[in-house]
């Protein structure tokens, strides 16, 4: 017995090495698609694409969970966006009476004309409000369907050709829409979807540093490194423009921004069809640092909560590619953890018991915790060697020098919420979504309300 | 074993750890000389700034200017550029003169023929702020020509844009061509730019474009004319409203309220509310619209009655747009109970609320 605890010590420290070894190569590889980015150079061309009647439309989507005041913000924040042509539509999926008023009397709404018409099944818009200020916004009152079914009525109600995803968690600059169409409008009939942002800056405390180098290591694999080979997937905190005709041809949303990604790519290499999904590594977005360990936490579930939904959905969305989309994050975020956690426990029980020798135990700790601090102190210096353009040289160090602590702890406590929150989603109750769009009454019907 | 394995990963580990540790000195370093470099050139910015007013407002002294240079070339160009877009007339005119004075423009030249694109794109991007004024043209001579075949995206849009402020008839038409053979964004950029030169290219560069027989560049060609948003005088629209090909169609329709509007075009326009399809029908009734055609009436009431969603609607607000007989067809339609009627009734309160009835 004690042999073949010994034994799976040891493999399982060779399979954390490799793994290990792994997330190196692709954040070297982040480094080299910054780099070569970077050195290509960048124009901002904001200004004439503001006044330019060419630009294409974007409408950005919000699909606020309830009428708090962080919504009503968030979706104030959207209207304010610096953009010739954004429409922002608001969904909100079965709004009690008193939420709707809030909505009404916020954006001083009034019933529109407008159909909602769209190709993707929802459930029943029950009406369409426009705003009586001269901004352009559409709110969409439907009945409760779940967050998929709203994004699905949103693309239904955006008449621009070009879908604008934020994240409510982000930070994002109000030239953001003006930045990231640049390259959408450089290669109009190639680019599919363009993901644009960066790491979270760093700040005060172990919570935000942790977070920054969390978003940072997901920037520099998810983000630059898959990007080196067309396969860019969108990292927390990052803003999404994606054209509609495309989301309308991949059958709509099935899950979050993650999943229409993987669809995308499924979609465009079982056609065989050249296409681009471009990253954009500029700040014009990122997540917000984490300020306590709760709020780390929720930042690492959620992300953890849509990279299982991909992967369980990977079959559907993708097809026979969506293994080969996921793989790497598959390995990273559901079987490392496993693997580090079983790695910890047969070395405490086997020292325990004389199975293992301390020399074990050490290997497991450098294979866990040795390779957790390189990685992350990698991440950093690879960063910095990509883009040279650190603010501030004591940040630096500060984030460089934290890769220490979080591999002493907080490593094997993410551990746990990563195992927690790689779970298949659970089976949706049936959904009020068996009429399709073109089979229901006009939403105009508000008007006669 | 074990303890060869310990000792073999280990070793690997530590030397790259103490690896990065270096590298991470290094970097370190740089960040710092960055940072105060940074603060010594912001310190000198407003001094160089101030003492470029003082020469653009007059002054003929270019000694604290001239100091600048010798210290701190670097920073005195970029803080000259800045004001690109800021001055205009006689006070650029002062500044490019300057500039060439200076020997900046031969050295921007200079750098214009470097294989490193960055370096390129640079000196073409300065060289296209200068070349509004003659003697800096006349110095930089047909190297904006030949830009305009750069491999390089933005040292092609540098020179097009250096050639729209200074270059002959010929020199826009060839701008105009590349800005239909490129990308939107290239469109985008060029479309702005060439806007004043219209009517000039509306002689020569933009029907012989539209007469080619490249349907995609016979589609810029028309986006931009759209973008211009000005009148235009193109007297052969109408063959491009009866193109076998619908995308120069859909963009000649949206052309049509640009230009004048002659006996053809009606007839085209009116043509393609019957018997367009519905994409067609869509544009064709805003334009119908905003040329506030009247013989269109019975075309709009059918798309309105019988068309999709879009269509209805557009239909409804060029209906609006011309009252009475406009008004009083939305009313016979909204007198019924069907969406099309819902439609009518909003656009015709919509039309009244906006007419103060």
């Amino acid at each position: 017995m004690g042999a073949v605890v010994s034994f799976l010590v040891q493999a399982i420290a060779g399979l954390l090495f490799a793994l290990g070894i792994a997330t190196f190569v692709s954040l070297l590889k982040g480094c080299f698609v910054l780099r070569r980015m970077a050195l290509a150079g960048r124009q901002d061309h904001s200004a004439a694409i503001l006044k330019s009647p060419l630009a294409p439309p974007v409408s950005t989507i919000a699909i606020p969970p309830d009428a708090s005041p962080e919504s009503l913000l968030f979706a104030r924040r959207l209207l304010e966006l610096h953009f010739g042509r954004n429409e922002v539509v608001i969904v909100l999926d079965g709004p009690p009476e008193s939420e709707l008023e809030v909505w009404r009397t916020e954006f001083r709404l009034c019933p529109s004309a407008r159909i909602v018409a769209g190709k993707l099944p929802t459930a029943p818009v029950r009406g369409v409000y426009e705003s009586r200020d001269p901004i352009r916004v559409v709110v969409i009152d439907k009945e409760k369907g779940g967050p998929v079914d709203a994004w699905n009525a949103a693309i239904n109600a955006s008449t621009s050709p070009v879908i604008g995803l934020i994240d409510p968690q982000s930070e994002f600059q109000p030239d953001v829409l003006l930045r990231l169409i640049q390259p959408m409008v450089d290669s109009v009939d190639e680019t599919i979807a363009i993901c644009g942002g960066v790491s979270a800056p760093p700040s005060a405390g172990l919570a935000a540093q942790f977070g920054a180098l969390e978003s940072l290591h997901a920037w520099m694999t998810r983000g630059a490194a898959l990007a080196g080979r067309n396969r860019t997937l969108p990292f927390p905190g990052s803003v999404v423009l994606v054209q509609r005709s495309a989301v309308v041809q991949a059958g709509g949303f099935t899950g979050g921004a993650l999943e229409l990604f993987v669809r995308l790519h499924g979609l465009a290499l079982a056609i065989g069809k050249p296409y681009r999904i471009a990253f954009f590594p500029e700040p014009v977005s990122h997540i917000r640092t984490p300020k306590t360990r709760a709020e780390l936490h929720l930042q690492v579930e959620r992300d953890q909560r849509e990279i299982a939904r991909a992967f369980f959905h990977r079959v559907a969305t993708a097809g026979p590619y969506g293994w080969t989309i996921l793989r790497g994050l598959f390995l990273v975020r559901a079987v490392r953890p496993w693997l580090e956690m079983a790695a910890y426990v047969l070395a405490i029980v086997g020292l325990a018991v004389g199975w293992v020798s301390i020399f074990a135990v050490l290997l497991v700790l450098l294979a866990t915790v040795g390779m957790g601090i390189v990685l992350s102190m990698a991440a950093v210096v690879l960063r910095e060697v990509a883009e040279p353009n650190s603010p501030d040289e004591r940040r630096m160090a500060a984030m460089f020098f934290a890769a220490i602590p979080e591999n002493l702890g907080y490593r094997q406590l993410r551990n746990l919420w990563l195992i927690d929150g790689f779970r298949p989603p659970a089976t949706p109750k049936k959904q009020h979504r068996g009429s399709s769009a073109k089979d229901r009454p006009p939403a105009v019907s508000a008007a006669a309300k | 074993m074990i303890r060869v394995e310990l000792s073999v990963a280990a070793c690997l580990l530590g030397v790259y750890a103490l690896f990065l540790i270096a590298m991470f000195a290094v970097l370190w370093s740089k960040a710092s000389g960055r940072r105060q470099h940074a603060v010594t050139t912001q310190g000198q910015t407003p001094q160089i700034r101030d003492a470029l007013v003082d020469y653009l407002s007059g002054s003929n002294d270019q000694t604290r200017i001239r100091e600048f240079l010798r210290a701190n070339r670097g920073e005195m160009v970029d803080t000259l550029l800045q004001f690109h877009g800021t001055v205009g007339g006689s006070a650029r005119d002062r500044l490019c003169d300057l500039a060439l004075e200076m020997a900046l423009v031969h050295d921007w030249c200079r750098d214009a023929g470097s294989k490193d694109r960055l370096v390129r794109r640079k000196a073409y991007a300065r060289l296209s702020f200068v070349c509004a004024y003659e003697p800096c043209r006349r110095v930089a001579g047909d190297l904006l020509l030949r830009a305009l075949q750069d491999s390089d995206r933005e040292v092609r849009l540098s020179a097009a844009r250096a050639l729209v402020q200074s270059g002959s008839i010929a020199d826009l038409g060839k701008v105009f061509r590349l800005a239909v053979s490129q990308s939107l964004l290239n469109r985008i950029l060029l479309a702005a730019d060439l806007r004043r030169h219209a009517t000039e290219l509306c002689a020569g560069a933009v029907p012989a474009v539209l007469a080619g027989d490249n349907a995609k560049e016979t589609i810029a060609a028309l986006q931009i004319l759209v973008a211009w948003e000005r009148a235009i005088p193109l007297p052969n629209l109408h063959e491009l409203l009866e193109s076998g090909n619908r995308d120069v169609r859909l963009e000649a329709l949206r052309l049509v309220p640009l230009v004048p509007l002659t006996p053809e075009n009606r007839f085209s326009l009116l043509r393609t509310l019957r018997e367009g399809d519905e994409d067609e029908n869509t544009i064709a009734a805003l334009t119908a619209g905003r040329l506030r055609l009247q013989e269109a009436l019975p075309s709009l009431a059918r798309c309105l009655r019988t068309g999709t969603a879009e269509l209805a609607a557009n239909a409804a607000a060029a209906l609006a747009e011309m009252p009475p007989k406009g008004w009083q067809t939305l009313e016979q339609i909204a007198g019924g109970g069907n969406t099309a009627a819902l439609i009518a009734a909003v656009a015709l309160e919509r039309a009244r609320r906006k007419a103060g009835v």
